[in-house]
């Protein structure tokens, strides 16, 4: 078999920024201006060439073989200009380039090329509808590669054994054993062998040209996932029970990553082969009916999955992999030994096991920005999926839900400083507002540094929980009014990294299936009406005023969120019709 | 027949791909839209342009000494006047700045392209004796304001990755102390004044501050030396007199002409400051009031260049206070100006060293009363001005150093403080070195001590280079904001 596919598509994004708006960021210089226009087209070309050839013979009666030869040739091709006015709209409501005030900035550019030529073998082996083995060999050579690395080669074997089919027992519709190796071998992104310079707008005719933050290594070597995997399948007492379980573990070796470097080098990241990320994990899915009887039927759908992610190792003098350096100074981070996705900031000063208070009243912050502070990664997923059924009428519906994971509030740490939150008012100690003035009636002197601090009944603020650095109990009352009390810079990260687990429901279904004799007739074969919901409830969280799934609007940072959208709710009603 | 001819069109479509297979690979993987060699000369002039642009910069993630020197306070969000560095990761984004070659319109860093020029430059073959002492030349000059740009880094944080630094090779850079990074500057200023000849000329109009006019330079290694060396007057009084005094012998600046501006442009390539104050639409600064009433109780005559007048009067915000912007003096056309020059080094500056080493008991040429007026004269004037205005201020017991309150240190730094306006880092050295004047507290904070006279080192250093970070930390006394720097020797008066 011979095919050549071509997939292609072009894009077209602008922003129009009207003349009055809030000062903000945009297009490729990212200047803040109050009025602009920029585009960003991008056009995508991909072209796909196989060629197939498979072989097919049953060596015994119960023997048979099956056989493919195979060739992927693929061709990408990715051209993007993104540009923009400077300076703002010089008319205002032409959103044209040509309206900028100033002249305009140099439009980002690029052209990517790659190509990859791939050749493939499989063979499949199978006896008497009990035992399975497959077989895969491929040679890819890519063209993001280093000339003397670019061709590479993986394998892969499984073998599945349906036991069923020897035990025949009336209460075993499906048992099934599977084992599988594979290996994936993996290029390089574009351009990241070699090293160019970076023009910028000419001044007063000299050309500028700098060094680009990322160095390039043409010692890249293809990357290398391993994984093995073993399930099992089992599907018994006329379906009202089934089991599928897996066991996994891929490691993925020289992993190519541009790698957060000291700004010292002279570059912000390098990349490099970087080490061996392990993954290993179980997923279980347990199917129940509990009742069946008279055109009634209740299905239980169980999932629960857990997952580890680990640095195994990591090489060429790297000893951190940094995922994210973020507002409020939280970085996020995979070190050797710990999980892909520490979460690092400042902390509070512990003495023997209490929070250190100031002479001021605040809370003492580490100065250290590299205490780990929680994990990305949730400890458990799990879901339940209801289904109900009498006769036409159908109700499923479907909690979700995840255990432990952590995630820093850039909302929280801004929201409780400037007083947004509730959290921000309340009754003092003394039954005062908190945001009322601090009455202070003695205090320690220049003359006198033993006399305490005392305050008026009616006094306002708060005195933080915590001790002195001598270890004695903190009495200094702060004022509650403050900007920042409760929030960023008067507390450490620290105080705002919480708990991402949730409980939700997730989704309900109600359908109602017409009777046929409505239909008899028509032309409708079977018609059904169903009423939808999504996102419904959020029946436990510990993140407070967010959804601790919404994640961050642009990239893939997990465990920090900011500015979250809430997550909508979305009904539905759909008719299906028969014909 | 028929079967032959399919068999052969597979072939030829086989052949056809396995022929096409990698020859074009290479091609594929290159950045065709971006350089892969350049002249070294075009490096160097974004360096120049981009440590302009850093050291001009009032953007609070880049650059926040305007408000640190007390020059300037913040309206609505105080948090830099505070001192809360780490919140927008200050100290990660100065590294960065200072050391990192970027692709940004905007930002980016120069030392990696000072160093890559330099390379470059020196790799390039020329023949003839002139074309020799051109190149040597273009290095030396290099040379000076990589001096100039780690001078700068080492007083904002201490001891600094600066030998084994700008080498992609070695990812964990060690640091070396402050005191050693500075001897070596003075050393390499003193190779590059060896290298320097003026009978040839060097980048011409690809440098931007003199048109390459290698004698300007010189002036300029000079001047540098003597800022340099003045600033080591207390940990290091021996070599500051012998530094502060070569460069004066050696010949350092002579008037204002040679004030080493940057010039940038009315659209394009714009000062920073016009893009934080005016094109950013943002009403985030207001003069403080820290400098504005030392100017008014003086009478001084640069008011009108610095400040707008609020209802007839100069009015400061008070400095680190929720300032509202409509309720105060703003910072003035001028000086927000698009084209409004990046200021390296001046001749007032060298002056008020001078007058400082001659206060000192060094030998520069004069009396420390002489350079004094001299300074302040070149100050007012090169503002705009008047030598009768400034003869007139001079004239006030109050300024006449005659006259004047309290010591050298007092007098001379409070005059330099003031006319170094603008110019965030030597107004905050100068405040560090000479303990004057006297600065404001801001509002979240609640002791004089508590003013920092340091940044802390960035978080990515102690993710990424952990090890030489814990050694730097414990050999400076820690990594805070209150660690003083190796030629801080003094406190509040």
């Amino acid at each position: 078999m011979g095919r050549v596919s071509v997939d292609t598509y072009s894009e077209l994004q602008e922003e129009r920024k009207a003349v009055g708006s809030v000062s903000g960021e945009l297009g490729p210089g990212r200047n803040d201006c109050t009025s602009g226009y920029s585009r960003y087209t991008r056009t995508y070309m991909e072209t796909n060439m196989d060629l197939m050839a498979t072989f097919k013979k049953d060596i015994t009666p119960t023997l048979n073989f099956n056989g493919i030869l195979g060739t992927n040739i693929r061709r990408t091709k990715m051209d993007r200009i993104f540009e923009s006015t400077r300076s703002g709209l010089s008319l205002p409501d032409i959103y044209a380039l040509s309206n900028s005030v100033d002249p305009m900035p140099t439009p980002e550019e690029s052209y990517q090329r790659t190509g990859l030529n791939g050749y493939f073998g499989s063979v499949s082996l199978g006896y008497n509808n009990m035992l399975y083995l497959d077989a895969t060999y491929r040679l890819d050579q890519s063209s993001t590669l280093p000339k003397d690395n670019w061709t590479y080669t993986y394998p892969s074997i499984s073998g599945s054994f349906l036991f069923s089919q020897l035990i025949k027992a009336n209460w075993l519709q499906l048992g099934k054993l599977r084992l599988n190796y594979a290996e994936v071998g993996n290029d390089a992104p574009w351009a990241s062998i070699t090293d160019t310079y970076i023009p910028i707008a000419p001044l007063n005719g000299i050309p500028l040209v700098t060094v680009g933050e990322r160095k390039s290594n043409s010692n890249l070597k293809p990357e290398r996932t391993k994984s093995i995997e073993a399930g099992l399948e089992l599907n018994m007492f006329q379906s009202r029970l089934g089991l599928d379980m897996a066991l996994y573990k891929s490691n993925t070796v020289n992993q190519i990553l541009p790698v957060s470097v000291s700004y010292a080098t002279g570059y912000r990241s390098k990349y490099v082969n970087a080490g061996e990320i392990q993954n290993k994990g179980i997923e279980l899915r347990l199917m129940v009916t509990p009742v069946r009887v008279a055109g009634f039927q209740w299905d239980i759908t169980m999932n629960w999955a857990k997952n580890l992610n680990e640095v195994v190792s990591l090489q060429e003098g790297i000893t951190n992999l940094q995922l994210g350096v973020l507002q409020g100074g939280i970085t996020i981070n995979a070190r050797v030994g710990e999980p892909y996705g520490t979460i690092q900031g400042t902390d509070y000063v512990y003495l023997n096991g209490k929070r250190v208070i100031q002479a001021t009243g605040y809370y003492q912050i580490s100065t250290t920005s590299d205490n780990v502070l929680g994990d990305i990664n949730p400890d458990w997923t799990g879901g339940i999926l209801n289904s109900l059924s009498y006769k036409g009428l159908s109700l499923s519906f479907l909690v979700d839900m995840q255990q432990g994971g952590d995630i820093f509030s850039l909302d929280m740490w801004y929201g409780l400083a400037t007083g947004l939150y509730p959290e921000t008012v309340f009754t003092n100690d003394l039954g005062n507002p908190v945001r009322d003035p601090v009455i202070q009636l003695t205090g320690p002197t220049e003359a006198d540094p033993s006399i305490p601090y005392t305050y008026d009944q009616e006094s306002g603020g708060v005195v933080l929980d915590g001790v002195l650095a001598d270890g004695s109990v903190n009495i200094r009352r702060v004022e509650g009014g403050n900007y920042r009390l409760f929030g960023y810079a008067r507390n450490p990260n620290r105080g705002f990294v919480y708990d991402a687990s949730f409980v939700k429901l997730r989704e309900a279904t109600l359908t109602y299936n017409l009777p046929r004799t409505l239909m008899a007739k028509t032309f409708i074969d079977g018609a059904s009406i169903s009423f939808v919901g999504s996102n419904l409830w959020i029946i436990h969280k510990n993140l407070p005023y967010a959804d601790p799934e919404a994640g961050q609007s642009a990239g893939n940072i997990q465990g920090w969120q900011s500015g979250v959208m809430p997550t909508t709710r979305n009904y539905g009603i759909s008719l299906k019709l028969q014909f | 027949m028929e079967i032959m001819k399919k068999k052969y069109l597979i072939l030829l479509v086989l052949v056809a791909f396995f022929s096409a297979c990698t020859d074009k690979f290479e091609e594929f993987n290159l950045d065709i839209k971006n350089p892969a060699i350049t002249p070294g000369e075009n490096l160097f002039s974004r360096a120049q342009h981009q440590l302009a642009r850093q050291i001009s910069s009032t953007n609070v993630n880049l650059n926040i000494f305007k408000l640190m020197s007390q020059y300037w306070t913040e309206c609505t969000y105080i948090d830099e006047s505070n001192y809360d560095i780490i919140n927008r990761s200050i100290p990660d984004n100065t590294f960065r700045q200072y050391y990192v070659g970027n692709d940004a319109d905007n930002s980016g860093g120069f030392l990696k392209d000072f160093k890559e020029a330099a390379s470059i430059i020196e790799a390039t073959a020329v023949s003839g004796s002139a074309a020799e002492k051109v190149k040597a030349n273009k290095l030396a000059i290099i040379e000076l304001l990589t001096v100039y740009s780690f001078h700068n880094l080492v007083d904002i944080f201490g001891d600094l990755p600066y030998s084994e630094a700008l080498n992609i090779d070695n990812i964990a850079p060690k640091y070396d102390p402050a005191a050693t990074i500075y001897q070596d500057l003075i050393t390499r200023i003193d190779a590059a004044l060896a290298d320097l000849d003026d009978s040839e000329g060097s980048f011409g109009a690809a440098d931007f501050i003199y048109g390459g006019d290698v004698a300007l330079w010189k002036k300029f290694a000079n001047s540098l030396k003597l800022k340099i060396g003045i600033n080591l007057a207390d940990a290091n009084p021996a070599l500051a007199k012998t530094t502060v005094e070569s460069a004066v012998s050696g010949g350092v600046f002579t008037s204002s002409d040679d004030n080493a501006y940057f010039p940038f442009m009315s659209a394009t390539h714009t000062n920073p400051m016009y893009e934080d104050i005016i094109q950013s639409g943002r009403n985030d600064f207001v003069p403080a009031n820290t400098i504005v009433d030392i100017m008014n109780t003086l009478s001084d005559p640069r008011r009108p260049f610095y400040f707008t007048l609020y209802q007839g009067a100069y009015l400061g915000g008070r400095y680190g206070y929720e300032s509202p912007y409509s309720n105060y003096s703003h910072i003035p056309d001028a000086i927000s100006a698009p084209d409004f020059h990046g200021i390296l080094l001046t001749y007032d500056e060298v002056l008020f060293y001078m007058a400082e080493a001659a206060a000192r008991g060094f030998t520069v040429g004069s009396t420390e009363e002489a350079l004094y007026d001299d300074a302040i004269t070149a100050s007012i004037v090169s503002w705009g001005g008047t030598t009768a205005d400034a003869t007139t201020f001079l004239a006030q017991p109050a300024v006449a150093y005659a006259t004047a309150a309290g010591t050298y240190k007092q007098k001379i730094g409070t005059q330099a403080w003031v006319a170094f306006y603008t110019r965030g880092i030597e107004g905050y050295t100068e405040w560090r070195r000479m303990d004057y004047p006297i600065f404001g507290i801001g509002s979240l904070i609640s002791t004089y001590d508590e003013i920092p006279v340091r940044f802390s080192y960035p978080v990515n250093e102690q993710t990424l280079n952990k090890a030489n970070y814990t050694s730097a930390a414990t050999a400076i006394g820690g990594d805070k904001i209150s660690t003083k720097l190796f030629w801080d020797k003094f406190g509040k008066p």
